[in-house]
């Protein structure tokens, strides 16, 4: 791989003396921040690569122009216009950014607002953790786009929020702009657990969150017919300004939000395992009209795989992850296959700080059990979960006009020896294997010692995070 | 909170009119007056009556009945400190985690949202903290109840003797805020004390609305009721009184703003300790900031690296000790990696950013006032002496102590100032305040002396 001309900078300095080195270490540093901070969209020449493209096969000793972040031009004998900086992937593989759309990463102070069975309005617009180093070992492992969500303690959880690795900028420029908002919903044991079983609120049952949704929906609507009627009256009033001013009906986030999900403006999400909870809530969103929602973890899915199919429904599962509670013993890992084969939109997520640096991993998983192609396992990973958050417009796959987020690996990304070398956010380097200093922590307390480093791992970053301490239990089930 | 100001000064002047002959006046002579913009006026004499200054400078009459305190030339008089921003009277509370019937669905005070409490009604005056700040030159403050996002209104009080309703200056000055959620009931989580945020804005405005239509036509329409929780927020909502808001890094800084934003109060900034990243945006937004000086300590390795010199340093003038110490302090540095010396590096610069927080925010013009929330009185004047060596003086020092801090409290028209009329405020040390081996000897609180011991 050609060196950079920072790289080249890192290596000489390498060879210096220590406190040369650290001087370089914080030039480098520092115009790497600098760089994210100010969201550059980058321009690059990425040479002779095998092109994973998603869409349009692979293509062999390939070049791929990004100007000012957009991919320009797929093509051989590309020339570089000046001052872009030029890549050669000789023996080379580029695939699309990993995209996962299921995280708990960068998330400030509680992923789950438990206290009540509905929380849409809350968001995680509102606690972006611009620091979670998480961030930077997710883009090691090529992943580009992350769904950051809230937990599955409630029926209705919060909003989520959709954001691009450009690890170093602040809590807006993280985020994709482009995608649509999110809400997260879960059924079954966690629900009945935290609400019916903690507090003696309803839901207790299965039927019981049936009915919350169904509920808060009719309420929802409820609202809104008369903060209608209001916001008519008063727009009436505010032109004369005659008489009394029409008694306010207050605006009440929580149903706005539900509102929106009513009129297509947010995309559920929704934690799920068993086929009969997964049919439910097909049929209450037939009910209410709500379309274009994906199912997370939804491990029965296979079982129900028709039906998804019918009612155009997606699904975001685990490779082979199952067995962590009651709810989740039938499992196979054919479901994605299964699904995928019935024409679901099907996505492998990580729902996991570790797991998240290697999806492609996860993905060659559904090859091994359930003999999808390469392409089709790939796409789990990227135009599948593009798909499910909307935002298959812009990223998902390598083609001419998308945004350029890229990874550059040194073997087929299915194989187990491959290595993700390189990867790019709107054709900006975010990490280059080349270049990778051991310390990327974004913030330094004075106070901190150098090997303080959060751990990574399944069970710290839970679904259920911050709800068991406060029910007082000893478990830490996953999910 | 202006009118409320104000009423208290014309109040006040009424009273030095008819009262005005019946007090003695107090006086110093021959002391050194350092006034709030830095200038130092020596063998000067300063006179007062009925808690007010009625003179100041090298050519003072000293009035017949006036109780005078020759200074001998070796006393320094400033204007009394000011803490902006302070919970030092604030009685403990202890946080009811009683588990309720619907954790969704708390009381407004579970949640911590208790805007309607009013500190002069509970504040003790004979806490620690207060004894602290008095013994520092702190003649003044404006104190909050301890709690979540809205523990209450802000009052602000003389610091004089034990009673707060006598030192009490102007009440209800601001509500008190910050991103403090509780675990057990909503808002167990940040986003979840955003969004109450929110929505007690719209839930106020429309009780709001409804109670002027009443009143407006109390036979036409409905009778909305009272909720005093709400109400406590009219205020903050109709920007007759600022949200003073405590919030130290720079992603709870750009959460703040983003909801002044969105709902549209005044806002002061307080604590703000990683406030130097944000110096143009607050500049442009206009928001007044009181700053901490509370900062985190210096890394630990620094500390013992600067031991160890102060150690060589001593050692050398022994000359027989001084080739085997430099010895073992070359072999110590080898064995320091490559990736901790860099993480060192930028330790340290944190460190010194840190440290230089309201040195920039002067710099920057932003005129920062004063702190005391989540500082220990034992580190004042170490962190004070840290500022200093970090580039800051006492000219600063004394500006943000006093005059800035009374700006931004909307107070700098009565006190923060050496100036005929101000509140006869200060506080006496034997040397300039930030020498060493100063101490100080006297305050002098609304025109009481009180002795130092």
């Amino acid at each position: 791989m050609n060196l950079t001309r920072k790289d080249e900078l890192m290596n000489f300095k390498m060879k210096t003396k220590q406190t040369a080195l650290f001087i370089g270490f914080l030039f480098v540093f520092g115009m790497m921040v600098n760089v994210a901070s100010a969201q550059k969209k980058g321009s690059v020449l990425i040479k002779n690569a095998t092109v994973i493209t998603i869409t349009n096969g692979d293509m062999e000793g390939t070049d791929i122009l990004v100007k000012d972040g957009i991919i320009a031009e797929i093509g051989k004998n590309l020339k570089a216009p000046k001052g872009a900086e030029v890549v050669d992937a000789t023996g080379k593989f580029v695939m699309p950014g990993i995209i996962d759309a299921h995280s708990h990463l960068a998330i400030t102070n509680g992923v789950n607002e438990w206290t009540n069975p509905v929380t849409a309005e809350v968001s995680m617009e509102d606690v972006i953790d611009p620091n979670d180093v998480g961030m930077y070992a997710a883009l090691a492992g090529g992943v580009t786009s992350i769904h950051v969500m809230h937990g599955s303690a409630n029926v209705i959880g919060g909003q989520g929020e959709t954001i691009k690795l450009r690890y170093g900028a602040d809590q807006e420029g993280l985020k994709f702009s482009e995608a649509p908002r999110t809400i997260k919903f879960a059924l079954g044991e966690n629900p009945t657990r935290v609400h019916g079983q903690g507090f003696n609120v309803q839901p207790r049952s299965r039927m019981g969150v049936e009915q919350i949704v169904r509920q808060t929906f009719d309420a929802a609507i409820d609202y809104k017919a008369k903060r209608d009627a209001y916001m008519e009256e008063f727009a009436k009033w505010n032109k004369r300004k005659k008489g009394d001013q029409p008694n306010p009906v207050a605006k009440n986030i929580r149903y706005d939000v539900i509102n929106d999900i009513i009129a297509g403006k947010v995309l559920v999400h929704c934690h799920s395992y068993r086929a009969d909870e997964i049919g439910m809530l097909m049929r209450v969103f037939k009910d209410y009209g709500v379309e274009n929602y994906t199912f997370q973890h939804v491990l029965e899915g296979f079982k129900v795989a028709p039906e998804l199919a019918k009612h155009k429904a997606h699904a975001s599962t685990f490779s082979d992850w199952w067995a962590y509670k009651f709810e989740v013993y039938y499992a196979s890992a054919y479901n994605a296959a299964i699904m995928n084969k019935y024409g679901v939109v099907t996505s492998i997520n990580s729902d996991s700080e570790e797991l998240i640096r290697h999806l492609n991993h996860e993905a060659a998983k559904v090859v091994k059990y359930g003999g999808v192609t390469d392409n089709e396992a790939l796409m789990m990973i990227t135009l599948n979960p593009a798909k499910q958050l909307g935002i298959d417009k812009y990223v998902g796959s390598i083609e001419k006009g998308k945004q350029a987020d890229l990874g550059i690996w040194s073997a087929h990304p299915l194989s187990i020896y491959a290595i993700c070398e390189q990867t790019f956010v709107d054709g900006t380097s975010y990490f280059n294997k080349a270049n990778d200093p051991a310390d990327m922590r974004l913030v330094i307390s004075p106070e901190d010692d150098y090997e303080l480093v959060v751990s990574a791992g399944r069970n710290n970053d839970s679904c259920m995070e911050g709800v068991f301490e406060v029910l007082g239990e000893q478990t830490h089930s996953h999910e | 909170m202006h009118k409320l100001s104000l009423g208290l000064l014309l109040s006040l002047s009424l009273f030095s009119q008819t009262k005005a002959q019946q007090l003695p006046a107090y006086a110093f002579k021959n002391v050194t007056i350092h006034t709030h913009d830095g200038k130092s006026i020596e063998k000067a004499s300063i006179v007062w009556r009925n808690g007010s200054i009625t003179d100041y400078g090298t050519k003072v009459s000293i009035p017949f009945d006036a109780k005078v305190t020759d200074g001998g030339d070796s006393l320094h008089i400033y204007p009394g400190f000011i803490d902006g921003f302070s919970e030092m009277a604030a009685p403990d509370e202890k946080p009811n985690t009683d588990r309720v019937e619907k954790p969704g669905e708390p009381p407004y005070d579970r949640s911590g949202i208790q805007p309607e409490r009013i500190p002069s009604a509970s504040a003790d005056f004979s806490k620690k903290d207060v004894k602290d700040a008095q013994k520092e030159g702190f003649t003044s403050a404006l104190i909050g109840l301890k709690g979540l996002m809205l523990p209450g209104q802000l009052d602000f009080f003389h610091l004089g003797g034990k009673d707060a309703q006598s030192n009490l200056l102007v009440s209800s000055l601001g509500q008190k805020g910050a991103f403090k959620n509780t675990r057990n009931v909503y808002p167990s989580t940040l986003m979840g004390t955003m969004y109450l945020f929110r929505q007690l804005w719209e839930n106020a405005s429309a009780l709001q609305i409804k109670q002027q239509s009443y009143e407006s036509n109390p036979t036409k329409n409905d009778n909305p009721g009272r909720d005093l929780t709400l109400e406590a927020l009219y205020p903050v909502i109709n920007k007759k009184q600022p949200l003073y808001f405590q919030a130290d890094d720079k992603e709870s800084i750009e959460r703040i703003l983003k909801l002044k934003k969105e709902l549209g109060f005044d806002l002061v900034l307080v604590s703000a300790k990683e406030a130097f990243r944000y110096t143009d945006l607050l500049k442009k937004e206009k928001v007044p900031v009181l700053v901490s000086f509370d900062f985190p300590g210096k890394p630990d390795w620094k500390v013992k690296e600067e031991k160890a010199e102060k150690a060589a340093k001593e050692a050398k003038k022994d000359s027989t000790n001084a080739k085997t110490d430099s010895t073992i302090a070359k072999k110590v540095e080898k064995e320091v990696p490559a990736d901790i010396i860099a993480f060192r590096a930028k330790q340290m610069s944190a460190y010194n950013d840190f440290v230089k927080n309201t040195k920039t925010l002067l710099d920057a013009g932003l005129n920062p006032g004063f702190s005391s929330i989540g500082l220990k009185w034992a580190d004042f004047s170490k962190n004070i002496e840290s500022m200093i060596e970090a580039g800051m003086t006492e000219n600063e020092l004394v500006s943000v102590l006093t005059e800035n801090t009374a700006k931004v409290l909307g107070l700098s028209n009565q006190t923060g100032k050496i100036e005929n009329g101000y509140l006869a405020d200060f506080a006496v040390f034997t040397k300039p305040f930030t020498a060493k081996k100063a101490k100080l000897l006297q305050r002098v609180v609304k025109g009481e002396v009180y002795e130092l011991n």
